[in-house]
């Protein structure tokens, strides 16, 4: 078991499993801040007895929202850093004498060498992308100012919407109503998880990304595992083995397969 | 009065030409890279450059969208690409990736620096510190509610600029990577596919259904935008029609100074709005405005996009001595159509094809029904190039 592991604690009752696996960072998404997981108090996350605790911040947030935010981080306790997606979230704590470590983990961004190294001069640690590959991801940790963070199993965050999809499709069809669904395109039959909460809707892929063979990279803070819709066996299984793959729901997503933009370069 | 600014899009030349005639302050393009429309015509150097001039010599501002998420791969040439648009004496650039804050900064450019939409940006501190970066404005995330959006201004006093009118996203713009997944079009460097507008279904149900949302329309707002401090607004859609765009800029350009004059009514508002939905054949909403949007926000089912045949002339030249337009055809039309005219400097009036129309080599015909082919007639109002003929649906006696 490698040390820098960063797990999502989808629900409290595992931590100990975690613990056990060898786990010592945990992530906690903050009620209200935090969209598309299992959320929890701050109170709920102060109480948590771990070292490494961080606390996730990934909705845009309105200023109403900034405003909360400011007052909320006054209670935090025991937490060792924030990690954010809304840049608004920096700009006033750059202003505040905080020892919390910041970590931006901004979904799709970040994806080259300069715009890592930008946020490395404000900020402690940058997520990078994980729609880039293996060898695009590999020239960023080799090139970044200070250890970044690498997304390494779960399901990868496809789409933020602000607006209520799966209501709004349950209302319409007149169905009853569910938070979570999954979805296929039916031209392609590409596959995605769909997660409701009131701040939104959380599109993942279908697939849960296994990044196992990033591993070997260097100047790497933190592995992270997302644990959101994923049984908690299969977490302790890949945590006890870490190169383990189910090839029936996982892949390894854009790490071998560049992704084009220009319609003339699929016709080559 | 408060500085306001209509911006038009525009996919090519010509496209910019019209927006321009037809009363935007301001127009966005987007350079042969480094923008999200990366499968448009698009604009070269030599392109932008004709752009600057035609635009400053109307007293109008041209805007560079740079605004994809650059991988590695892509910053080669994007140093050389900055400077250039400067020596051109472009207005601004419209950018998302902090790669190009930081680079715009330490080449001490000329051009502004606009925060494009990309950056999803909802709240006040977020401004605070893309004004930090050198930022002169930004256009928020289209999420943004009325309430959120004079918090922003009030709180910060940058330009702030709003989409007003297109198609809008399913997801918080940049936020979504879904092309990525089911095309391995990469959404964030000019790739979109729209998947968010492909049929889905799911394993619970037969219903089958899109997510797409409804067109944005602010059109009963824009007194209230002002109101609030919204600095320019922004009409989406570089790779829609001339006839679209000067449509909608027409439209918009009327609404703005009619709210400015204040001496725009419910009848106007209501005739206006009819006319753009027809030309965008589409339903549209004031999507986050007034709230979050809902089911009826959204089309699910059954949307037919066929584009209606309401443009059938673009005005080439008028021949004053004889009182005869010559125009190119768009779409079908005959002698005894009731059709209007509407131009950059032509008020929008009503005119019933004569019964006599000639082609190009002065024969009569009975019907102008080739694409693009010329035809004149005899019409007393004075024309002038670039005016447009369309199909006369609405009438503001209609809605008075």
């Amino acid at each position: 078991m490698i040390s820098n592991i960063l797990i999502f604690v989808d629900d409290l009752k595992y931590l100990s499993d975690y613990r056990k696996a060898g786990v010592s960072a945990f992530l906690f998404a903050l009620e209200d801040f935090s969209v598309g997981y299992k959320t929890y108090s701050i109170e709920e996350i102060n109480n948590v007895d771990v070292s490494n605790k961080y606390v996730i911040i990934n909705r845009i947030l309105t200023s109403d929202d900034i405003d909360k935010l400011k007052k909320i981080i006054k209670k935090f306790k025991n937490i060792k850093g924030l990690v954010f997606e809304d840049v608004g979230v920096y700009e006033f704590l750059r202003k505040l004498d905080t020892n919390l470590e910041l970590i931006l983990f901004q979904n799709h961004f970040c994806t080259n060498s300069n715009s890592v190294n930008f946020w490395l001069d404000k900020v402690d640690s940058v997520f990078i992308s994980n729609e880039l590959t293996y060898d695009e991801i590999s020239l960023i940790t080799k090139q970044a100012k200070k250890s970044v963070c690498l997304h390494l199993f779960g399901y990868n965050q496809v789409m933020y919407s602000r607006r209520l999809l799966l209501s709004n499709w349950s209302e319409y069809f007149a169905l009853p109503s569910k938070k979570q669904n999954t979805i296929t395109d039916q031209a392609t039959k590409v596959q995605f998880k769909v997660y409701e909460d009131k701040y939104g809707t959380i599109m993942y892929s279908g697939n849960i990304f296994n990044g196992h063979e990033l591993l070997n990279l260097k100047n790497v803070k933190y592995f992270y595992i997302n644990t959101m819709l994923i049984p908690h066996q299969r977490i302790l299984q890949f945590l006890k083995d870490l190169n383990s793959i189910d090839t029936q729901n996982e892949d390894d997503g854009f790490l071998h397969k560049s992704t084009i933009y220009k319609l003339k370069e699929r016709a080559k | 009065m408060k500085n306001l600014e209509l911006l038009a899009p525009a996919g090519d030349l010509e496209r910019l030409k019209i927006a321009c005639l037809y009363g935007a302050d301001a127009i966005y393009i987007g350079g042969q890279n480094y923008n999200l429309r990366a499968n448009a015509l698009n604009f070269s150097l030599d392109d932008i450059k004709t752009a600057v001039s035609f635009a400053h010599a109307l007293n109008k501002k041209i805007y560079v969208t740079v605004n994809i998420v650059f991988h590695d791969s892509d910053l080669a040439g994007l140093k050389e690409y900055l400077l250039k648009l400067d020596e051109i004496g472009v207005d601004a650039i419209i950018v998302s990736d902090v790669v190009v804050m930081e680079l715009w900064k330490n080449l001490n450019l000329k051009l502004e620096l606009h925060i494009s939409t990309q950056a999803s940006t909802l709240n006040y501190e977020a401004v605070n510190f893309y004004k930090s970066l050198g930022a002169t404005r930004v256009v928020l995330a289209r999420e943004a509610s009325k309430e959120e959006i004079k918090r922003i201004k009030d709180e910060t006093g940058i330009e702030i600029e709003c989409f007003i009118h297109g198609a809008m996203c399913t997801s918080i713009s940049g936020r979504c990577v879904l092309s990525n997944y089911a095309t391995n079009r990469d959404s964030n460097r000019g790739g979109c596919a729209q998947v968010c507008r492909f049929i889905f279904n799911t394993p619970d149900t037969d219903e089958i259904f899109s997510m797409t949302p409804k067109d944005l329309n602010m059109v009963s707002h824009i007194k209230e935008m002002i109101d609030i401090g919204v600095n320019s607004f922004k009409v989406e859609g570089r790779m829609r029609s001339i006839y679209y765009i000067a449509t909608v800029i027409y439209v918009y350009r009327k609404i703005i100074d009619k709210v400015v004059n204040n001496t725009l009514n419910d009848a106007y508002t209501k005739y206006y709005l009819s006319i753009l939905n027809r030309c965008a054949n589409r339903d549209s909403t004031s999507q986050f405005f007034n709230g979050l949007p809902g089911k009826n926000e959204q089309y699910f089912l059954g949307r037919d996009e066929v584009s209606n045949k309401d443009f059938l002339g673009l005005v080439l030249s008028y021949d004053e001595e004889n009182n005869m337009v010559i125009l190119e055809q768009r779409n079908y039309f005959k002698p005894g159509d009731v059709v209007e005219f509407f131009g950059p400097k032509t008020e929008c009036f009503t005119f019933t094809i004569p019964s006599v129309i000639y082609d190009e080599d002065d024969n009569i015909i009975e019907v102008a029904n080739h694409p693009q082919m010329i035809v004149k007639f005899k019409i007393c109002e004075k024309l002038v190039k670039f005016d447009m003929m369309r199909l006369k649906v609405f009438d503001i006696s209609q809605f008075l």
